[in-house]
This record gives C-alpha cells, structure tokens and sequence, in this order.
C-alpha cells in the first residue's frame, strides 16, 4: 500500500534543506573532533566557518518556508508556523 | 538541556508500507543494540567521566545517537501508515498493533521492550569506555 507521503516540497527548498544537512553533518564531526583535539586551531577555524555557513542558511530557510530552530524564529506574527507546518517525520517535508 | 531541529538529520521519505521490514527495524530502535540504548547509555555514563573533554564527546554522541532514533522512528512510522486490517493480519504486524496500534513504542524485534539492563554505566573510566566501544561496533 501506499505509505501516503504528504506532497513532497518543491526542489529549492528541497535543495536548500540539504544544503543544511549536509553543512551540519561537517559541524557535527567537526564538534566530536575537538571534543577530544581542543587546541586544534585548524578546526576550530573550520567549525567557525561552517557554523557561520549553517547560520546564514537557517536563516535563509526561516525566511522562505518556515522556522527549523525556535532560535531563529520567522517573522510572521499571524500565525505560529512552528507547530502548523508538518514535522519532519511525515515524510514530505524534508 | 537540549534544543530541536525541526529536520530529519537524513530524510527519510518511503513511498511503500511494508510492515514486516518494520518489525524487523524497531529494533533499531528499542532493541538490546539500538539507538535508543546508545543514547541512554552516552548520556548516563558522562556524569561520572573525569575528564572534561570525553564527558563532551560522550554528550554529544548522546545527542546524535537522539537523532538517529528519530530518523528509525520516521522509518517505522512511514512503512505501517494508513495500513488496512487485512495487511496488518497478513504481515503479522498484528502481535504489534494489539497493544500499540500504528504507535512507536521501543522493544526489539522479538517484541521484547526496551530495558536499561541492555547498557551499563558504572563509574569507572575504563569499563565504562570499553562497554561503548562493544556496543557501538553492533549499532
């Protein structure tokens, strides 16, 4: 049977949200890394860099389709689009 | 505390049910080897870890090993959605749903529910760090 995706978004966005993916996926081995490699300053450049990247992106997406951190909320005031929009889990939405 | 990301940290979208592959993949979930036990386990074990930087790794493996259960979840939930009676018969999924519906609930494929005793945490640096590295090299 069909698992009954929700419509799959349009593809920038898609793109976009993989970008993101992705960009965290580099922070997140970077982060483990210098758990242990404190003094890396070769790293810490690195996360610095992909964190401001991450930053950028989040935003960008917040803007365009909706939040994806509490901490970078959307500017509309009409509407909590945080709990409105489908979560991730659902299938179309990332 | 913790923050949430409101993706997936891969997406996962399946365009089939199929709930006899789910049984299977629960336990990646709440099996003796899930993600659910990683997590547990990382998060427990730091508290007592001496050194500052492994009590980080071990908080934030702790913290993916949290996403990674999510993204199994997603999985389950996707391949048993909109199921009729009759599939859930067939596939046996039946044994699941009688008590939990189309619910997630950890247990392991055997239908045997998630236990803390699938992990330890013991306060000493070395035991503590060899039961992650046996563990980590079945999840």
């Amino acid at each position: 049977m069909n698992a009954g995706c929700k419509p799959c978004m349009d593809s920038e966005r898609q793109k976009l949200l993989q970008e993101i993916s992705k960009i965290d996926f580099v922070l997140k081995d970077l982060n483990l890394y210098l758990d242990t490699h404190p003094y890396d300053q070769q790293g810490m450049e690195n996360f610095r860099q992909y964190n401001a990247l991450k930053n950028k992106l989040v935003k960008d997406y917040t803007e365009k389709y909706g939040p994806l951190v509490l901490s970078c909320v959307d500017m509309d005031i009409r509407e909590w689009k945080w709990a409105i929009q489908d979560w991730p889990w659902e299938g179309g939405y990332n | 505390m913790w923050n949430y990301e409101k993706r997936l940290q891969y997406p996962v979208k399946i365009t089939q049910t199929n709930p006899q592959i789910a049984q299977v993949i629960i336990s990646q979930y709440g099996g003796p080897d899930g993600e659910l036990a990683a997590s547990m386990r990382y998060l427990a074990q730091r508290y007592t870890m001496p050194y500052n930087s492994v009590a980080g790794v071990l908080t934030d493996i702790g913290t993916e090993e949290l996403a990674h259960f999510e993204m199994i979840c997603a999985i389950v939930y996707q391949l048993t959605r909109n199921l009729t009676p009759e599939e859930i018969k067939e596939s046996g999924f039946d044994k699941y749903y009688v008590d939990h519906t189309l619910a997630l609930w950890p247990q392991a494929a055997g239908g045997i529910p998630f236990n803390a005793c699938e992990f330890q945490s013991k306060g000493d640096v070395i035991t503590d760090l060899t039961e992650d590295m046996a563990a980590d090299a079945t999840n």
